[in-house]
């Protein structure tokens, strides 16, 4: 760039004056918030990948609940591995005094990767014998024991020889059903815990080189195939249920990141266009004085250029501090180390897409303003500015759907987001023109009102696009704020109020009523029991599992030939179902599945699956799909049946409960003594985390959703604010015909309740619409926007528009 | 050797609901090197269409404008944009100063736009076209600070700076009190006596036309020489 553009460019910034940073702001929330969210999936997705091996404690991991057959063990002879073996055990001191502990035996070499961290600084097979346990401080703790005592292990003793403080793989140490005992296999053999039909899940830890990991993991695959009760964990595989949260956390950060960078642009091309307009007549007069329309052009782009770069770094920056805030309050409640890592290609993307759209979405105003002719100089005003051509519309929907497609990565559903936004403005533009057409007609006497009903109506300063405007910015912050409520609100009252706190496993039909009388004579609440019966799929519209799981790929095939738990006769939230129906008069048979899991399966309302049932095929009828809100920590199945055919089959009952700390250790000591087999999970720890860990999410949602709802109004008031001034010289002529400032205070102040209530009444009922449709099926949620919190948001913005009109000065 | 302006035949209307307004109609008139001409009329007469097509800032329907020799009317939008940058002055009624930029930086442009001086000569030129007109104390005073008086001689700066042969002015003292117009009408007389530039002055002040070599009159979008 020559020097003497340079001066022009600096002359142009000096004009924008205090609107910089709102500009800057604008592009710096849209493009902060979109990087943010990449950046911060990018490295929770990247220290999964890095911590994997850790995090397993092998390169590869098999996993049985029964005993591995002889394969397996031929094949681990070939390979550096080593065997866990993990169960759920009431450990105590000698007397009553008893916990239920997680129990797991190692062979020697575990783990291959990371470490097991001891107290004494000791490695764990220094400390590990077969008559040493090296527990959790909780159990010290809780059985009021000290390192040296001894330990009973299902009867037998062991010396407590060391304290665990860390290990590897034990990833979801906030989920633990209760604190970890380490036992040597030695030791394990010694307890007799893991016997037939005991419930033991067991690892082979598999070490190998780069070379042949390729190799060893298609074997196993294969293996797999043949042992369908085994998996097969690798790096990529790990985790599953991780990868799906951050997906769905990355999904719905990513619906908000949408709406700012949309608020952003909104901001954008509101702010710059104004600022267009009012540079009209300095363009006519750099084009009277010789300066050609490309010369014109090239500054404006280049100022909006600078203008994009800068608010996209300061984005940039803005998210990287966001981030770095936000893991400091989550990481404690994360399993994993997480590390923001600068990718340079997240900047560039971000940068690139906060000039593009800067330069793309202004592009047709600045066009359109420097289309005016030289001639303009000579005149008093500027004239009126032509319209838009068409093909600068298209340009607009160009560009959304690039910022669309940039989010979601998937064009059809670009396109229809760019279909439904169109179809909302189309449908603001035309309830405006009608609100207008219709004001227009009315004969009103007071003048002062009439004036206002008129400037609203008025065709002229283009005022119909700023209601249009102003409408779409109340739907989007409205929209970002239900959303927040909704999904917030929904997570606090279910985690914190009905949680149960306990779950009872492997309840024999015939104890459920002593167990039923324990649990009231401690004070329960939120009972729920429910049968289960345990089976596989054997068929599925009438094609063997055997075949349909040749086709799908290694990560599908866990959903067709796992053990399946079903339960049935238990009661249906209507509310919840999605699809069919499932209550009282549903027929025999008939089948309930989980949305989700039904998409997996490829089934739908009126399809039939066969399940095996200790070896007795049974055929069920999809009659309902449901959705399942796993997210209240209620006992949910995914499957659901109806009739009295599975009540025959041998089952179990599960129940879940509401216990006082008390209560817990009453029943805990009273199952211990007359119903041993009964497992107590305790989910007292696991409620509080998970509602700590919800409650920082929900701050992050709600920090993000507030920070775009400012700017957006911030946004709003500066584009009415620009319109406003654009009428000073009619309040100077009201002046000067005679008319007092009170009343054109009043006027302007009527003006601006009118049009607060048209945007904020229109706005607000669209963005509930909106949110109800994002709720109901992206995040397959069945709660309702609040109508309270919708009412509210109008309420604010009417207000805040007629202060906005209180507050202009019209002298 | 050809005229600084040559006027033929010169027409302009334009469309208003299904009649035609005729703006100019058949103007045809030579001005001499150094001539100082004004054009009178009332309101409404065509004296500012007549300008915009003089300068190359309209086009028209019929006839033809030649500056310097070249033909305007046969030049497409940017090469009458270059023409103008490089031979043609500016002074407005209402100033048309850059409201962003100090009175200095308003009289730089045009030296910019024509890009033969390095910016610092630039700069010793316009400050001391500037320092002439009794503005050598304002120099970073941007309009607003200005008084309407000081605007307009920052107008009249910027318009000589780059020593056009040809200069347009519309209406110069049209926004200015009697007394201080008549000191902008005896800044511009002098410096176009000077610099022997061709003027063509839009006014309606009678008072400021007789000082002129030469007086058109414009009615109904016709031209007629005053005797």
């Amino acid at each position: 760039m020559s020097g003497q553009f340079n001066r022009w460019i600096q002359r142009e910034f000096r004009s924008l004056g205090g609107r910089i940073w709102v500009v800057v702001l604008a592009i710096a929330i849209g493009v902060g918030a979109v990087n943010g969210v990449h950046s911060l999936a990018d490295s929770i997705r990247s220290a999964i990948q890095d911590q994997s091996r850790p995090l397993m404690a092998a390169d590869f991991v098999t996993q049985s609940v029964h005993p591995f057959p002889t394969d397996y063990q031929d094949l681990s002879s070939e390979y550096e591995t080593s065997e866990t073996r993990e169960m759920l055990s009431m450990v105590s001191s000698g007397t009553y005094d008893s916990v239920l502990a997680e129990v797991k035996g190692a062979s020697d070499g575990y783990p291959l990767y990371g470490e097991v961290e001891l107290e004494s600084g000791q490695s764990l097979f220094t400390q590990l014998t077969k008559d040493t346990v090296v527990v959790q401080r909780s159990i010290l703790k809780r059985l009021n024991l000290s390192v040296g005592d001894t330990l009973n292990v299902n009867g037998e003793t062991f010396t407590i020889a060391d304290v665990v403080l860390s290990e590897s793989d034990r990833v979801n140490v906030g989920m633990a059903a209760g604190p970890r005992v380490f036992l040597s296999m030695e030791g394990l053999d010694r307890t007799k815990l893991d016997q037939f039909g005991s419930r033991v899940t067991r690892r082979i830890q598999w070490k190998v080189g780069e070379d042949g990991k390729r190799e060893l993991l298609d074997t196993l695959n294969k293996l797999e195939q043949t042992h369908s009760f085994v998996s097969t964990q690798s790096a990529t595989r790990s985790n599953p249920s991780t990868a799906r949260s951050i997906n769905n956390s990355e999904r719905f950060l990513g619906v908000v990141a949408l709406m700012s960078l949309l608020i952003g642009t909104i901001g954008v091309v509101q702010s710059l266009s104004n600022w267009l307009a009012s540079r009209r007549k300095e363009m006519a007069i750099f084009r009277c004085l010789g300066m050609s329309r490309g010369e014109i052009l090239r500054i404006y782009v280049t100022v909006i250029l600078l203008l994009g770069l800068g608010g996209s770094i300061l984005g940039i920056a803005f998210s990287y501090v966001g981030m770095l805030t936000l893991l400091e309050i989550v990481q404690p409640y994360i399993p994993i180390e997480i590390t923001l890592q600068p990718s340079i290609w997240n900047w560039l993307r971000a940068l690139s897409l906060g000039v593009v759209v800067s330069i793309l979405s202004t592009l047709p105003s600045i066009v359109s303003t420097t289309q005016i002719p030289a001639s303009v100089a000579l005149q008093e005003g500027t004239g009126e500015q032509r319209g838009l051509s068409w093909y600068w519309y298209g340009l607009y929907v160009l560009v959304l759907f690039g910022t669309l497609y940039s989010q979601l990565y998937n064009p059809l559903w670009a396109a229809a987001g760019v279909a439904t936004l169109v179809v909302i403005v189309g449908a603001v533009y035309v309830l405006v023109m009608g609100i207008q057409t219709f004001l227009r007609t009315l004969s009103v006497y007071n003048w002062t009102l009439r004036h206002a009903i008129r400037n609203f109506a008025s065709t002229a300063f283009g005022l119909r696009t700023a209601i249009v405007a102003l409408t779409l910015g109340v739907m989007v912050i409205t929209s970002i704020g239900l959303m927040q409520h909704s999904i917030t609100d929904q997570i606090r009252n279910v985690s914190l109020t009905s949680a149960p706190t306990n779950f009872f496993v492997d309840i024999q039909p015939e104890q459920w009523t002593e167990t039923k009388e324990l649990l009231e004579d401690n004070g329960v609440s939120h009972l729920q029991s429910a049968p289960v019966v345990m089976g596989r799929i054997a068929s599925i519209k009438g094609v063997p599992v055997s075949e349909i799981v040749e086709t799908q790929p290694d990560t599908q095939r866990w959903a067709y030939t796992r053990e399946q738990r079903l339960s049935y006769d238990v009661p249906v939230d209507p509310e919840t179902i999605l699809e069919g129906r499932f209550d009282e008069s549903s027929p025999d048979n008939a089948l309930c599945l989980e949305t989700r899991y039904a998409e997996r399966l490829g089934v739908t309302v009126g399809d039939r699956i066969t399940f095996d049932i200790q070896g007795i095929p049974i055929e069920f009828k999809v009659t309902a799909t449901r959705r399942i809100q796993w997210e209240t920590m209620q006992m949910n199945f995914f499957l659901v049946a109806k009739g009295e055919t599975l009540a025959e089959a041998p089952q179990f009952r599960l129940a879940a409960a509401q216990l006082s700390e008390e209560g817990e250790e009453a029943v805990q000591m009273g199952l211990a003594k007359s119903i041993p087999n009964v497992t107590v999970v305790s989910l007292r720890n696991i409620v509080e985390r998970v509602a700590v860990m919800l409650d920082s999410i929900a701050l992050a949602i709600q920090t993000m959703g507030a920070f775009s709802m400012l700017m957006g109004a911030i946004i709003m008031v500066s584009s009415l604010q620009a319109s406003l001034e654009r009428r000073r010289k009619q309040f100077r002529l009201l002046s000067v015909l005679g008319s007092t400032q009170a009343e054109i205070s009043r006027m302007v102040s009527m003006e601006m309740i009118l049009t607060g209530v048209i945007s904020g009444i229109l706005g607000s009922g669209l963005a509930w619409l909106c949110t109800w449709g994002l709720l109901r099926f992206v995040f397959r949620m069945t709660v309702l926007p609040s109508v309270g919190w919708s009412i509210l948001s109008a309420g604010l913005v009417i207000g805040m528009i007629a202060l906005l009109g209180r507050i202009v000065r019209p002298g | 050797m050809s005229k600084p302006v040559t006027v033929k035949d010169l027409s302009r209307s334009f469309p208003s609901g299904e009649s035609t307004i005729h703006a100019v109609q058949e103007v045809q008139f030579d001005v001499e090197q150094g001539e100082f001409v004004a054009v009178v009329g009332a309101s409404g007469s065509g004296k500012s269409t007549l300008l915009s097509l003089l300068a190359g800032l309209d086009v028209p329907n019929d006839g033809g404008v030649w500056l310097l020799g070249k033909a305007i009317h046969e030049m497409n939008e940017e090469q009458r944009a270059q023409f103008r940058r490089q031979h043609l002055g500016f002074i407005f009624q209402s100033f048309q100063l850059f409201a962003e930029y100090t009175a200095l930086e308003n009289v730089l442009f045009p030296l910019e736009l024509q890009g033969k001086l390095s910016y610092e000569q630039s700069v010793q030129k316009a400050t001391e076209m500037l320092t002439r007109l009794g503005l050598g104390d304002r120099l970073n005073h941007k309009p607003a600070k200005l008084s309407g008086g000081e605007q307009q001689r920052v107008a009249i700066a910027r318009a000589f700076v780059a020593a056009p042969p040809i200069l347009f002015a519309d209406e110069p003292t049209g926004n200015l009190d009697q007394e201080t117009g008549r000191v902008v009408e005896e800044v511009l007389f002098e410096l176009q006596r000077e610099t022997n530039t061709t003027v063509i002055l839009v006014t309606h002040d009678l008072e400021l036309a007789q000082k002129a070599d030469r007086v058109l009159v414009m009615n109904g979008g016709r031209l007629r020489e005053r005797p």
